[in-house]
């Protein structure tokens, strides 16, 4: 029996074409994922399902929930009674997904009453225990909690409606990757138990193979291919379409990334660290009003030391929270140091005697890409301003000729050097970051979470540059991520954050002999 | 906001700034003229929008009244978005002391309903131009600082200018590249709406007698001294309310407009 | 609140030069300019003055009104006899027009345009343009409510009722298209928000939704503007007493700067001043009430 049976859907928003012609079902208790690129329409595809397109979109086509009419032609009035009992929605970003001034334990309990279900408290507190939350959550407020435990108050909801399907919209893409499978594990285990079919949004091909029967791949809005899971990754190349064929190239090049062992250089070739530090020690002090009203609020971040070589590329792990920014703006110069010193090429490094445009060069990469460039730039402008230190070597043909060689690297055609960064997609626009870093020749770059944003594939192109970048340029880098996958691709050595320390420093072998749970 | 809706509100405003500018060198009649016998006159031929109590021609008192009243929110305008945004955008600058203390100045300020503030400035300098002029300024003032201080430090809190300070530019160059090109629109469009505001604040004072001294016209100050003959004459009453509702409305709808071009062709959110 | 105080009373007594002198007018000569000074203390310093005052504040002596050959505390306490019925009554009345315009808005899309056109219009609109155009039509025209003044003391609930409609409804109407507008825009963004669809996905419908879900959230930004608001409230009041001759501190305020009355100016402007930080500490409390993120820092 199909629980969800969609045909010849069609949406449209504005006039822009978002789905044409998807075509899919989905059986009683089975798992299936939805893969494709950013952009390419499974998010509204969810929202579709749900009836709760944008105001200005035209959907039409047929969709019918457990045998239910074509929900696509229904009034409000009925597609309510269907949302909820017969299918839910998993948010991908939980941290507003949820009514903050509510308490949580009444936002499942509402749940419980929209089923009818009177005892409501004790079963709040049943469903609670259920999904491995204490039940002093019930009292607490969304801001109050971390975003594992937000997306379990949302599964706790999915157990309280008891839905025929869940729709999870990659439901872990906010989270840290020791919490990624746990809320994975979860979700798949109450599936089971309840009897609920599962579709599963995700560009990881690895997350889709694992928990799901069979991914549909959706490119521009179309059904690329449909393909049984638990062959993908040996699948005949010949008999599948290039989207599909680049998804298992990229999840096969990035298990690889484990076993290359290459790129790690054991003896440093120079004896002078690019960047070095010893000792230090940065502090947070809350505002002079905010301090007044709670005295623990001071964090410090310190660390002993850190050696970075030229060529190298030092990955900084450790969970959300645990400072990982902090330290590397400290590096940066961009903090105050309490004491402990910096050096760059032997040069000292502090905010408090700086005068900043004097500082060494250095560069970063941000972890939003549509919030790290000033929107009413042009690429050239942003170029321009990167090579604000060397205004006076270059007159403008050669400021153009470099900025056309340094996008050709970061395979952003030179033809779009004067279009305004709001037309760049995020991937593009990390590239351009990356330009920008190239562009101020800085020997030391940083790259802040630079790939959470983007999806699997544009993940892997930046992960090339960056290695192609770190072995040619002979610059050093600094990658910070959450993501284990990533920093096994590209770092040569790798630090562990936790709690607002570097807990050890260690090179990429026995970080992969090592147990990979001594992250938390 | 439709497009014809737009255009007629810029004509209207387009005329009106016209005639009270014309008001300079011609009027129909004298502005000051007093004709006893035409006195609560209805509109006529003659005079196109009657006579006031003391038979002055109500056209040319407009005329000049909304010259004065434009001419005097100009001037506040000028003032206080001066001193507001230059106060506005040290407070965004730095964190301490200095913005503190810029910030409870605009507190300080907006604790005083406005018309108090002309009340205490009037013991000081009596009525007139420049008791007007100073009341509205010092309340511009606090919405400049408020406004330019929140706009600019959302800025100042974007990565890109931490990618500006890492190319080496200083403080006083991303504020000029960076902050003030990202706010100068939001500027724009929230002085328009402020020069409406204004008009209206200038009524008011007008209004309870803390406007223009006597000979001087002002379309407040005609609400006001035409309030007693209102049963007798409503038009010398609602005609200059039409005019001052019509204006204010057109300067609104400019506003407006000018809001969603600059969102439509810079990407900057204009909202609070 | 002392630096308030402070700037009240050097603006009042100490720039406007010699009190006595704005008293008496300047043909006034020498000997009563000089009594007068005596009488009024003014040839103390400075600082014994402004002692004086707060002193006497505090123990709620505001001094004694020349004109009016009353103390300035029994005026004022006749006079908050009109002005606070009325600030109460508009305030009631702004925010039921404000919650149901915003909430038809929210609900029907249709009559939304209808009411940002009517919203835009009436911010545009002084008060005081609106009074002339209600005194016309109720009052002159059609004759069924008052069309201004006051009853006497003995007078019955009803009528004086009767005569505090209009001029509240004058009030409460600018001020109900302010922070209709601002709620508006906040329910609207809220709409937009991750945790109205899941609360769709739930199953609720948009009545509930709103209701139970954004309503809530989107208050913030219209507490936030409440303080501002109270401070154009006062400033309203002043003026649509005057236009309807109410016989509240408004009208009492505007004669007493006819009249130089400084010890009445000086305590009614103290008085206006309090009140508009009484509302915004109010405002700040109820804040926190409704909005758990802005206890964050205190539960710490």
């Amino acid at each position: 029996m199909s629980v969800l049976n969609i045909k010849n859907l069609t949406l449209h928003i504005g006039d822009a074409l978002i789905l044409s012609d998807i075509t899919m079902d989905v059986q009683e208790g089975e798992a299936v994922a939805i893969c494709g690129l950013s952009g390419a329409g499974k998010s509204q595809l969810a929202r579709c399902i749900m009836r709760l397109e944008p105001e200005n979109a035209k959907i039409s086509g047929h969709i019918s929930i457990n045998d239910s009419d074509n929900i696509c032609q229904k009034n409000e009035k009925y597609v309510c009674n269907m949302r909820g009992s017969g299918v839910f929605l998993i948010f991908q970003d939980a941290a507003d997904s949820l009514t903050p001034t509510k308490r949580v334990g009444v936002q499942i309990r509402e749940c419980l009453r929209l089923k009818g279900i009177t005892d409501s408290k004790n079963s709040t507190l049943k469903i609670l225990s259920a999904v491995g939350l204490s039940t002093s959550f019930y009292n607490r407020y969304p801001h109050q909690m971390s975003g594992g435990q937000r997306q379990r108050i949302l599964v706790a909801m999915a157990i309280a409606l008891q839905p025929r399907i869940i729709i999870a919209d990659e439901p872990t893409s906010a989270l840290d990757s020791e919490q990624k499978t746990a809320i994975l594990e979860l979700l798949h285990h109450v599936c089971q138990e309840h009897n609920m079919s599962l579709l599963l949004i995700t560009h990881d091909l690895k997350i889709a193979s694992h928990y799901c029967s069979r991914i549909i791949f959706i490119d521009k809005g179309q059904i690329n291919s449909i393909i049984h899971s638990h062959d993908i990754l040996n699948i005949d190349k010949a008999n599948v379409t290039p989207l599909v064929r680049r998804f298992i190239a990229c999840t096969k090049k990035m298990q690889e990334g484990y076993k290359n062992t290459d790129n790690i250089i054991n003896t440093p070739h120079e004896t002078l660290p690019l960047i070095e530090a010893n000792n230090v020690t940065i502090c947070y002090k809350p505002s002079v009003l905010l301090s007044f009203f709670s005295h623990n609020t001071t964090h410090t971040i310190s660390y002993e030391k850190l050696c970075l070589y030229r060529g190298q590329c030092l990955g900084l792990i450790g969970v959300s929270g645990s400072g990982k920014t902090s330290i590397a703006h400290s590096l940066l110069g961009l903090k105050t140091l309490q004491n402990g010193t910096i050096l760059q090429d032997g040069v000292s490094i502090n905010a408090k005697d700086k005068r900043l445009y004097t500082l060494p060069k250095q560069a970063m990469i941000f972890q939003e890409p549509h919030r790290s460039f000033n929107p009413l730039y042009t690429v050239m402008d942003i170029l321009k301003e990167a090579a604000y230190r060397n205004r006076n070597d270059y007159d403008d043909a050669q400021l153009r000729h470099k900025a056309e060689q340094v996008l050709q690297q970061c395979n952003i055609p030179k033809e779009r050097l004067f279009d305004n960064i709001t037309f760049f997609s995020g991937g593009e626009k990390q590239r351009i970051s990356l330009a920008r870093a190239l562009m101020t020749e800085a020997p030391f770059i940083v790259a802040d979470e630079a790939l959470s944003a983007l999806d699997s594939i544009n993940r892997l192109d930046i992960l090339e540059l960056l290695m192609r970048i770190k072995q040619k340029g002979k610059v050093g880098l600094l990658f910070i991520s959450h993501d284990i996958d990533s920093i096994m691709y590209i770092a040569n050595e790798i630090a562990i954050v936790r709690d607002g320390r570097i807990a050890e420093i260690i090179d990429k072998k026995t970080f992969m002999t090592n147990n990979k749970q001594v992250l938390c | 906001m439709p497009k014809t809706i737009s255009r007629i509100a810029g004509c209207i405003l387009f005329i009106l700034i016209t005639m009270s500018l014309v008001s300079l060198f011609y009027t129909p009649y004298p502005v000051h003229e007093i004709n006893i016998h035409k006195r609560l006159n209805s509109i006529s031929w003659m005079h196109w929008l009657g006579n006031d109590q003391y038979g002055r021609d109500i056209l040319s008192l407009i005329m000049r009244g909304l010259l004065n009243s434009i001419s005097v929110s100009v001037s506040a305008l000028l003032l206080g978005s001066n001193i507001g945004i230059i106060l506005g955008l040290f407070a965004s600058l730095y964190a301490g002391g200095i913005t503190f203390f810029i910030r409870r100045l605009s507190d300080f300020i907006f604790a005083f309903p406005s018309l108090i503030i002309a009340i205490m400035l009037s013991l000081w300098l009596g009525s007139g131009y420049l008791n007007s002029t100073l009341t509205i300024s010092i309340f511009l003032i606090a919405v400049y600082i408020r406004f330019v201080s929140v706009a600019a430090r959302n800025i100042w809190n974007e990565p890109y200018i931490q990618a500006a300070y890492l190319c080496g530019k200083n403080t006083w160059n991303i504020l000029y590249d960076h902050i003030l090109p990202s706010i100068l629109p939001l500027i724009i469009v929230q002085s328009i709406t402020l020069f409406s505001i204004s008009i209206i604040i200038e009524a008011s004072l007008s209004f309870i007698g803390l406007g223009f001294v006597s000979p001087q016209p002002s379309l407040g100050k005609m609400l006001y001294e035409g309030q007693t003959y209102f049963f007798m004459a409503p038009h010398i009453i609602f005609i200059p309310s039409i005019i001052l509702g019509v204006f204010i409305l057109a300067v609104q709808i400019c506003g407006q407009e000018l809001s969603s071009y600059f969102s439509k062709h810079y990407n900057i959110r204009l909202s609070d | 609140m002392l630096s308030f105080s402070l700037v009240v009373f050097v603006v009042i007594r100490v720039i406007p030069g010699d009190a006595a002198t704005l008293i008496l007018g300047i043909q006034a000569d020498d000997s009563s300019l000089e009594q007068l000074r005596t009488e009024l203390g003014l040839n103390k310093p400075f600082i014994n003055q402004y002692a004086q005052w707060l002193y006497n504040i505090i123990h709620l002596d505001f001094g004694h009104s020349r004109l009016h050959g009353v103390s300035v505390k029994q005026l004022i306490k006749e006079r908050l006899e009109v002005s606070i019925p009325l600030a109460f009554l508009s305030f009631v009345t702004m925010c039921i027009i404000a919650f149901s315009l915003t909430l038809l808005a929210t609900l029907y899309k249709n009559i939304a345009s209808c009411i940002n056109v009517y919203n835009f219009s009436i911010i545009a609109l002084p008060n005081f343009i609106l009074a002339f155009v209600f005194i016309y039509y109720f009052g002159l025209y059609y004759m069924i409510l008052p069309a201004g003044g006051y009853p006497d003391q003995e007078a019955s609930l009803y009528i004086k009722l009767t005569h505090l409609i209009l001029p509240s409804l004058t009030l409460s109407i600018t001020q109900a298209a302010i922070t209709t507008r601002i709620w508006q825009a906040s329910l609207h963004k809220n709409m937009q928000s991750n945790y109205v669809l899941l609360a769709r996905a739930k199953g609720l419908n948009t009545r509930q939704v709103i209701l139970r879900h954004a309503l809530r959230s989107s208050l913030n930004p219209v507490l936030g503007i409440l303080g501002l608001q109270t401070a154009f409230l006062l400033s309203g009041i002043i003026i649509i007493e005057n236009i309807f001759a109410l016989p509240g501190i408004g009208t009492l305020l505007v004669k007493s700067v006819y009249s130089r009355d400084l010890d009445i100016l000086q305590n009614l402007i103290m008085l206006f001043i309090l009140t508009v930080l009484f509302i915004n500490l109010i405002v700040d409390l109820i804040n926190v009430r409704i909005d758990p993120r802005n206890q964050a820092f205190e539960d710490r």
